[in-house]
């Protein structure tokens, strides 16, 4: 067909006529579309194209008309009909709705609906229809229409009449504007009494697992539960302009609403096609193909699936009863509410509301409620901008089974962590799994869209229409039921364990607390939803941060903290202890001389300190390799070095500081449990399939205490070094003293120094990064000087200022060689690393060679070829003995050390290697 | 151009409505669709519909109607015709299928923000007059066809050897073919005035006159650099001349600020003829001085800063770039851009310009624009190609606490993308990463080196802040001013390119926040040569 171009001026005027059209169009393949009635105006119509897209919008008197593409059709032929002069009128003419017009009686509305003074929308069915309902086994267990209650007469009529006359392309949004044909709920006709009548319930089926909001009504045997008078449900209309405004396939109308081909009249009604339609002078009749009997909400549909029970009761234990007032027997009578954002129950209002917390939630353990993402009790919830007419929620519902399989897989076994029963996990966790199966939108759920749904982790779900085994419309959403549960990436993902495991909530909360901002709200767990990463996380228990040896406080009058998991506060709370280096044993000094509470900036710079170098990134190439491996050292994202002898239950792990301050001795960390949260078969233990493996350890990777200098002291083989680095101040090098008050200044020329807010002082070129310092043996340095290397004695005594500065840049010069950017350990990769000296003439940073296997460094430049060697080139845990793989930090605060809320600004992590000849022969 | 007139084509007959009343069958108006039915409608006279665009050329036509108009272009017409590279542009003049959304929130979450109505295509062509042939020794298009096949030889035979054996034939309709190649490297898919080129020289610091842009040509893999201002030529004498390829080899330029190690071209490219710029109902010819042939080693030695808004075409065929100063935002609906795919439907597009007089504590932004995209957003860009190698990607923004967390992505294609490390922290300040106010001293180099080690660069020192108001670079743009944000580069990552071809990058909010904002201001591609050189540091320009 050709594609032809219609254009119409704008501000057109029309006039309205009473003379109402039907149209069809028909097809060079014989089929023909109804088009519908028209109603009052007059329309301009071309067709449907074989997706049934409106080709032109049908417009109303006074619009603008719209630009638009028009595809031709063959024929198109509009009838002039009579309408009936009302909706009772048009019924008894057609001879065969007499239950129906008896219906309208009993009722007592047979005058309104005659009465051309107020317009009404009324979904009917047949004779047939209803003789067809009376015979089933149906809900209601009627068989008669005499059986029929009040109640159940209210709902059958007002759950079908809506307000005005809805031509049938009004009842999915209108004609013209971004609302056409995008409405899929319309509401009921005002004073329609649609409530549902109350019903008792047994205790035992009041909602009792792991929710103690019912548990008055439970002590009383049972409640009648229900819904206020004002409570309006809306009518669900699905046309084919709603399915081509949301990209609906011929596949989704099928498993949507059972049909291969649109309905007669191009509309569902609550899943019901509609067979006719008919216009009246007081409105508009639809022909429905079954008798309706509307549906309740979500919740209500829910409980009535036979195979949906365990997720109908995960729902309920987010509920509390509401009192609505008494009934007419005396007997109080409740409204079962939902913890959600949106849809909560507001008490001052005493209505649902789109947004809002009910301020009540509490849990069990009496900790703040978990909420669901929406109410599945509340008619008007909506997603975004698109308002509640033109959108729905969908619930992905697995079934029993398919929630006892989950159970069983690994998955499943660590979402149980060994409880027996779902009865037994707590609602914090469940909740993440609720969230993930309620989608806020069906626009966004089509069966062929279902592969666009994305998981907590922003990822797809991995949901197709094949997981979709039935679909049951409610009266405010859908509900699928699918034959698979959908793991939230929080379960399976590395940091899957802390969700579950009571004793890891201090860093559970450290996660989500540390850098958590509006915009970021995992804060530092963000890093960690990286699926295709590899992380290896060495998380202390509760337990293993009741002793945490303060790295930042000055080493002359060390501290420890005592961690402790706080209910009440945002964060971890903490008290420290000091405890003095030179008792003889550390019991002695528990609970002496606290100093009180630490402060939240102080406690949370630290425990981000820990979870930065408690983190180690893997290079997914190799992470299964290293997994299965022996161990090593490896790089956290902090920038600290740790060394593990194995990812296994039973292993070890030493960080900088798991040293005893009293003895000296090593006390690494065991790691108590090991969790498989990676994608292959580790230590005989099948994976999550997600993103790493975490280590619970006994005690925490304590950060190294020792600065670059402390380190170099505590071995006398870098005397000489040592010396070097921190002579500058002992030397009194005459123009330096000018400079004694200004580190800035000071720090181009000295090796060390002590700006604000460092514990002692620091090495002064390197920053925020990981560093490797090949620190020469004392036999090097003599090589060094003999060679023509100045001293600080040389420095002092140096005839001008001009020769001193140039000395003082020589040693500076010297220095910077051997400080390489990364931590490379003795059993990382080869390569060229760029190092903190600076050639000024080419402007760029000199590079060595270093071959951690070979045990060599060698500076890429011509400036000396020069090979040194490691002088303990061994891979080894570290030991107080190792001149290789020495860990030390130089920390920048942002408060004097002794503060209380000194926090830490900056950390220049440094991994220090012996060698045995020094990099470079000055000029 | 204007735009109005390629329309005047389109308009159909008017619709008259008369007032209504109850016509009898006979006397009704009606429609006729290919003549087979009829259709009564109340209060019509007369409504015809005709095929769109019957009278209206688009680019590909008029491309050829041009060049055939004009004898002094004869040899390259000949050219196009064996080719039909021309074909390779779009029929139509505008994208007829596309309605503008009637609601675009703005980027304050609240207001609207207006969208383009039409969806206009365009093109640019670049030729050159016979003269130049004959100054070159080229007397016909046997002649064209020696030089095409020289240069082609010349730049693929040892070097790309795969794309040597595919266009090494004489099949001049395959877009690999070598005179095709050298046809479709003339010709690009966006309207590119004359005055285009120098729109954002305002942009640059005082003192640095290089304007560079760069435009995907219709030659598979080969990249086209516009170029403006003094310094992009070898010495002053070409004044406000523009060409194209300017030699990416650089020589210093001497200037009163030694600190910022500007440089200038050290061999000039292809000048383009002056006023002589022609002008077609959807694009533009540009005369040139001397033969245009890709010249691929340069593209191999330089870094190609790519302002956002010229990665696509959209942004200069409907008059957006350099125009369109919205503070609250141009909205850019979902589908509009080529060479933009929206990974999300939660997301939503912004093109920010800032004013034409802007003042101090204006956005800071390279050639005063960017795009923002709100919301929870995932989408992926395409880039201009660029030779097989190794290559750095990065992108410019600057820091604030909105931008979230996110997830980047590298790849060859849509299909291979892959992560590209950690999710970044956008929300985080430099100062965090090693970011340190210029001492102008040896020092800022172990500043700059410190930053990359943390994955991030400075702008550059070439761009002016605020908005082009200011008197600082965009790489002094810190903590210590008045209008407190970061304006870095956060390394992508690295990619390398087996065959010449384009990047891809995607960006995906890596947080459960759906309301994060995304900058995209600038992206940049610096070959290995450049960014890992140990002789000599990356230009800071």
């Amino acid at each position: 067909m050709k594609k032809l171009l219609f254009m119409l001026a704008a501000c057109l005027s029309l006039a309205a006529q009473a003379q109402p059209y039907r149209m069809e169009a028909w097809f060079s393949d014989g089929r023909t579309a109804n088009l519908g009635s028209s109603g009052a105006v007059t329309r301009i119509l071309t067709g449907y194209d074989t997706q049934f897209r409106p080709l032109l919008s049908l417009f109303e008197e006074g619009q603008t008309l719209p630009f638009a593409l028009a595809t031709a059709v063959d024929s198109l032929v509009i009838h002039e009909e009579e309408a009936s002069p009302s909706l009772v009128a048009h019924l008894e003419a057609m001879g065969n709705y007499q239950y129906t017009l008896r219906l309208i009686s009993d009722l007592g509305l047979r005058d309104t609906l005659s009465s051309p003074r107020r317009n009404f929308t009324l979904f009917a069915a047949d004779d047939h229809a209803w003789q067809l309902f009376f015979a089933s086994d149906n809900a209601w267990g009627v068989s008669a229409y005499s059986e029929l209650s009040e109640a159940q007469k209210q709902r059958l009529l007002y759950a079908h009449l809506l307000g005005g006359s809805q031509w049938p392309r009004r009842l999915s949004g209108g004609e013209v504007g971004e609302e056409a044909g995008t409405f899929l709920r319309q509401p009921l006709a005002d004073g329609a009494k649609i409530g549902a009548q109350a019903r008792y319930v047994p205790a035992a089926a009041l909602p009792s697992v792991q929710n103690i909001h019912w548990n008055h009504l439970i002590a009383r045997g049972g409640a009648w539960l229900g819904y206020s008078e004002s409570d309006s449900p809306a009518f669900t209309v699905v046309g084919e302009d709603f399915l081509s405004s949301c990209g609906a396939t011929d596949e989704d109308r099928r498993l949507l609403l059972g049909a291969d081909y649109p309905a007669p009249a191009g509309l569902y009604a609550g899943g019901i096609p509609v067979t006719a339609a008919a216009a009246c002078l007081n409105g508009y009749v639809y022909t429905l193909a079954e008798l309706d009997v509307p549906r309740g909400n979500m919740a209500e549909e829910l409980e009535q699936l036979p195979d949906c029970k365990l997720f109908a009761s995960f729902l309920d234990r987010f509920t509390m009863p509401v009192h609505l007032g008494r009934n007419e027997a005396g007997a109080d009578v409740w409204r079962k509410v939902y913890f959600a954002e949106t849809g909560s129950y507001d008490a001052a209002s005493g209505d649902l509301t789109q947004a809002g917390p009910s301020g009540l939630a509490v849990d069990s353990a009496g900790n703040p409620m978990s909420q669901l993402p929406f109410a599945l009790d509340w008619h008007r919830n909506y997603y975004s901008s698109l308002g509640w007419q033109r959108d729905m929620p969908v619930l992905l519902v697995p079934t029993d089974q398919a929630l006892q399989e989950w159970r069983q897989s690994t998955v499943g076994q660590v979402f149980m962590s060994g409880k027996e029963s779902f009865d037994e996990v707590e609602n914090s966790l469940l909740v993440i799994l609720l969230r993930q199966h309620m989608q806020a939108s069906l626009r966004r759920a089509l069966p062929s869209r279902l592969g666009e749904i994305t998981d907590d982790a922003g990822l797809p779900l991995g949901i197709g229409a094949d997981d979709v085994e039935r679909v049951v419309w409610t009266n405010n959403g859908v509900i699928y039921v699918v034959n698979r549960v959908f793991t939230p990436s929080a379960y399976t993902s590395v940091t899957g364990p802390l969700l579950n495991v009571e004793n890891l909530t201090i860093m559970s909360r450290a996660l989500r607390c540390t850098d958590q901002t509006w915009y970021v709200p995992e804060g530092y767990g963000t890093l960690l939803r990286s699926p295709n990463a590899a992380f290896t996380l060495l998380f202390p228990t509760n337990q293993g941060l009741a002793t945490y040896y303060d790295p930042i406080y000055p080493s002359s009058s060390s501290r420890t903290i005592s961690f402790r998991y706080n209910t009440s506060s945002t964060w971890a709370s903490a008290t420290g202890t000091r405890y003095n280096v030179s008792a003889t044993s550390m019991a002695a000094h528990e609970g002496a001389d606290p100093f009180g509470e630490v402060s939240e900036a102080k406690g949370t710079s630290l425990l981000k300190n820990l979870l930065e170098n408690s983190t180690i990134v893997m290079d997914p190439a190799r992470a299964s390799q290293q997994w299965g491996g022996a161990g090593g050292y490896f790089l956290t994202r902090g920038g600290a070095t740790v060394y593990v002898d194995g990812f296994r239950q039973g292993a070890h792990a030493y960080a900088g500081g798991n040293v005893n301050p009293q003895t000296g001795e090593w006390e690494p960390a065991t790691v108590e449990v090991f969790y498989n949260q990676s994608p292959y078969v580790l230590d005989g233990m099948v994976g999550s399939d997600g993103n790493g493996v975490f280590l619970q350890l006994d005690r925490s990777l304590q950060p190294t205490r020792q600065s670059v200098l402390d380190a170099l002291a505590g071995h006398e083989e870098f005397s000489e070094f040592h010396a070097l680095l921190s002579g500058a101040e002992a030397a009194s090098v005459p123009f330096l003293q000018y400079y004694v008050n200004n580190p800035d200044t000071l720090r181009l020329y000295s090796p060390v120094y002590s700006p604000d807010y460092v514990k002692s002082p620091v090495v002064s070129f390197l920053g925020n990064f990981n560093y490797t310092l090949f620190a020469p043996t004392n036999e090097a340095m003599q090589q060094a000087y003999a060679a023509g290397l100045p001293r600080w004695s040389d420095v002092a005594s140096a005839a001008s200022e001009t020769e001193q500065r140039r000395l003082c840049l020589q040693i500076m010069d010297f220095v910077k060689l051997h400080f390489m950017d990364h931590s490379v350990a003795t059993d990382g990769e080869a390569g060229y690393y760029t190092t903190q000296a600076f050639d000024s003439g080419r402007k760029v940073f000199r590079e060595v060679y270093f071959d951690p296997a070979a045990g060599t460094v060698n500076p890429r430049d011509s400036y000396g070829a020069v090979q040194a060697r490691l002088v303990d080139p061994a891979t080894k845990a570290p030991a107080a003995a190792n001149l290789s793989n020495i860990m030390a930090c130089d920390y920048r605060l942002t408060a004097p050390a002794t503060d209380d809320n000194a926090t830490i600004g900056g950390t220049a992590h440094v991994l220090i290697h012996a060698i045995d000849t020094p990099l470079s022969v000055n000029e | 151009m204007n735009r109005k007139t390629i329309m005047k084509g389109l308009v159909p007959a008017l619709l008259f409505l008369a007032a209504a009343g109850a016509l009898q069958a006979q006397d009704r108006p009606h429609i006729r669709i290919n003549g087979k039915y009829v259709l009564p409608v109340e209060a019509v006279d007369e409504i015809v519909i005709e095929e769109a665009g019957a009278d209206v050329a688009g680019p590909s036509a008029e491309v050829l109607d041009f060049l055939a108009s004009r004898p002094e272009y004869s040899l390259f017409c000949e050219l196009v015709r064996l080719t039909e590279v021309h074909k390779r542009l779009p029929a139509q003049p505008e994208d007829f299928s596309y309605e503008a959304p009637m609601t675009f929130i703005s980027s304050d979450g609240v207001n609207l923000a207006d969208v383009p109505d039409r969806r206009f295509y365009g093109y640019t062509c670049f030729v050159e007059p016979n003269s130049v042939y004959e100054a070159a020794g080229i007397a016909d298009v046997e002649g064209l066809k020696a030089y095409a096949r020289n240069w082609f030889s010349e730049t693929y035979a040892n070097s790309a050897p795969d794309i040597y054996a595919a266009g090494n034939n004489e099949n001049y309709l395959d877009s690999n073919n070598y005179l095709n190649r050298f046809v479709a490297y003339h010709f690009v898919d966006k309207c590119i005035s004359q005055a285009d080129f120098v729109l954002a020289l305002w942009t640059y610091m005082p003192g640095y006159e290089k304007c560079l842009d760069y435009a995907e040509t219709l030659a598979p893999g080969q990249t086209l650099c516009l170029a403006a201002g003094m310094n992009t030529f070898s010495d002053d004498s070409f004044g406000g001349r523009l060409q194209l390829n300017p030699s990416a080899d650089q020589v210093p330029l001497d200037d009163a600020q030694p600190y910022y190690n500007w440089s200038r071209s050290a061999r000039n490219g292809v000048l383009l003829a002056q006023n002589a710029q022609m002008e077609g109902s959807c694009g533009y010819f540009h005369e040139l001085e001397g033969i245009l042939a890709y010249p691929r080693t340069d593209f191999l030695r330089r870094r190609m800063r790519v302002d956002a808004a010229a990665l696509f075409p959209e942004m200069m065929n409907n008059a957006i770039r350099y125009r369109i100063k919205k503070q609250n935002g141009y909205g850019i609906p979902d589908g509009y851009l080529t060479n933009f795919w929206s990974n999300s439907p939660d997301m939503r597009l912004l093109y920010m310009a800032t004013p034409s007089q802007p003042s101090a504590g204006w956005w800071n932004d390279y050639q005063s624009d960017e795009f923002i995209v709100k919301g929870d957003y995932d989408f992926t860009l395409k880039l201009p190609p660029v030779p097989a190698g190794q290559y750095e990607v990065r992108i410019g923004y600057t820091v604030n606490g909105i931008r979230g967390y996110a997830q980047m992505y590298l790849g060859t294609s849509r299909e291979t993308l892959m992560e590209s490390g950690l999710p970044v922290d956008l929300t985080e300040g430099g100062d965090a990463n090693g970011w340190v106010k210029d001492e102008r001293t040896n020092a800022d180099y172990a500043t700059d080196k410190l930053l990359r080690l943390n994955g991030f660069m400075k702008a550059p020192n070439s761009s002016r802040s605020d908005a082009g108001y200011g008197n600082r670079s965009l790489r002094e743009v810190g903590t210590t001013n008045s209008f407190p944000e970061y304006a870095l580069r956060c390394i992508v990552g690295t990619i390398s390119l087996p065959t010449d071809g384009n990047v891809y990058v995607r960006f995906r909010n890596a947080t459960t926040s759906t309301t994060p904002e995304f900058m995209l201001d600038y992206i940049e591609i610096c070959p290995v040569s450049i960014y890992d050189n140990p002789e000599k540091p990356e230009p800071r320009d």
